[in-house]
């Protein structure tokens, strides 16, 4: 026999409408704002962990001097390896690690803390390198004007018909260690395809950071759009 | 793989909306989860109802609607009447 009670009854339906990542989108939003206001261009970076991200930093900020002032942050769950490795591939820019702990991404807050101390008005280009990571960073907008997908030649043709969503989040897709291609049987034409059909249209650059091939082009996109 | 922090994050919402309304007896809690948002609504299910113990969402179920954009949304709740 059900006991005839309250929980029984049919329940009321209670509207609320409220965006869980709402408060992540706020500062995301004020960040942009701030940067837009101060000229700086924020571009993030985001891919499988040892897809070549810090390379590819080291790669931009050691061709980033001049006249360009730069500030790199970097996710991590742990050490300030990759920090130290940006500081001695750009010694004239600011850079910072940040440590997520546990967390498996990135979020705006961090960003704010990991500027705090940095005046915008003297920056140019802010570069911000995600914890390596197809999954989770795609949920969590940082304020970048630009996030770049990198899908290394080592990683398999098939990674963005695996992770469409990071492929669906990112504005330009990189292909990273290009001088690896050949020794790893990577068959580009594929791999475009696959980014093809999970993005139409989306822009792709070849790089590496190694050789040095193709970063005119992306640093042209990071600087200037 | 971040759900056990947006569920500690979607309690908090619920509680405060709950309370906001006179203490309301929250029997489930009705989400929209786009597909592009990367929440998988099974961890999600799982991680909220080991971060609702001991708490006065205790029991309660969360009944999720897949939708096509990048939304984490609590639509609504279901109370005693």
């Amino acid at each position: 026999m059900t006991p005839v009670g309250e929980t029984t009854a049919a329940p009321r339906l209670v509207e609320v409408r409220c965006n869980l990542l709402k408060d992540n989108d706020v500062r995301a939003r004020g960040l942009r704002q701030r940067l837009r206001a101060a000229g700086v261009r924020c571009v993030s970076l985001v891919s499988s962990p040892g897809a070549g991200k810090t390379a590819l930093l080291e790669a931009l900020l050691a061709r980033l001097g001049g006249e360009r002032r730069v500030a790199a942050l970097v996710g991590d769950l742990a050490t300030d390896h990759d920090a130290a490795r940006l500081a001695r591939a750009g010694p004239q820019a600011f850079v910072r690690q940040i440590n997520t702990g546990t967390l498996c991404h990135l979020e705006a807050r961090m960003v704010e803390a990991g500027l705090e101390g940095c005046d915008l008005n003297q920056l140019n280009v802010l570069l911000i390198e995600n914890v390596g990571n197809l999954v989770c960073p795609a949920a969590y907008d940082l304020g970048e004007d630009l996030r770049l997908v990198l899908a290394s030649v080592t990683e398999g043709e098939d990674k963005p018909l695996k992770y469409p969503t990071i492929f669906n989040t990112a504005d330009v897709a990189v292909i990273t260690k290009l001088d690896l291609a050949e020794a790893a049987g990577c068959d580009l034409g594929l791999l475009r395809r696959n980014i093809e059909a999970v993005r139409p249209g989306m822009r792709v650059l070849e790089v590496s950071s190694k050789s040095g091939t193709g970063i005119a082009a992306l640093l042209q996109l990071v600087a200037e759009g | 793989m971040h759900e056990l922090s947006l569920a500690l994050s979607l309690i908090e919402v619920v509680e405060e909306q709950a309370a906001a309304r006179g203490g309301l007896r929250v029997r489930a809690v009705r989400l929209r989860v786009g597909t592009l948002a990367g929440v998988s609504d099974e961890a999600l299910a799982f991680a909220y109802e080991i971060a609702c113990e001991g708490t006065a969402l205790a029991g309660s179920r969360l009944v999720t609607e897949t939708t096509a954009g990048r939304e984490l949304e609590v639509v609504g709740l279901e109370v005693d009447p």
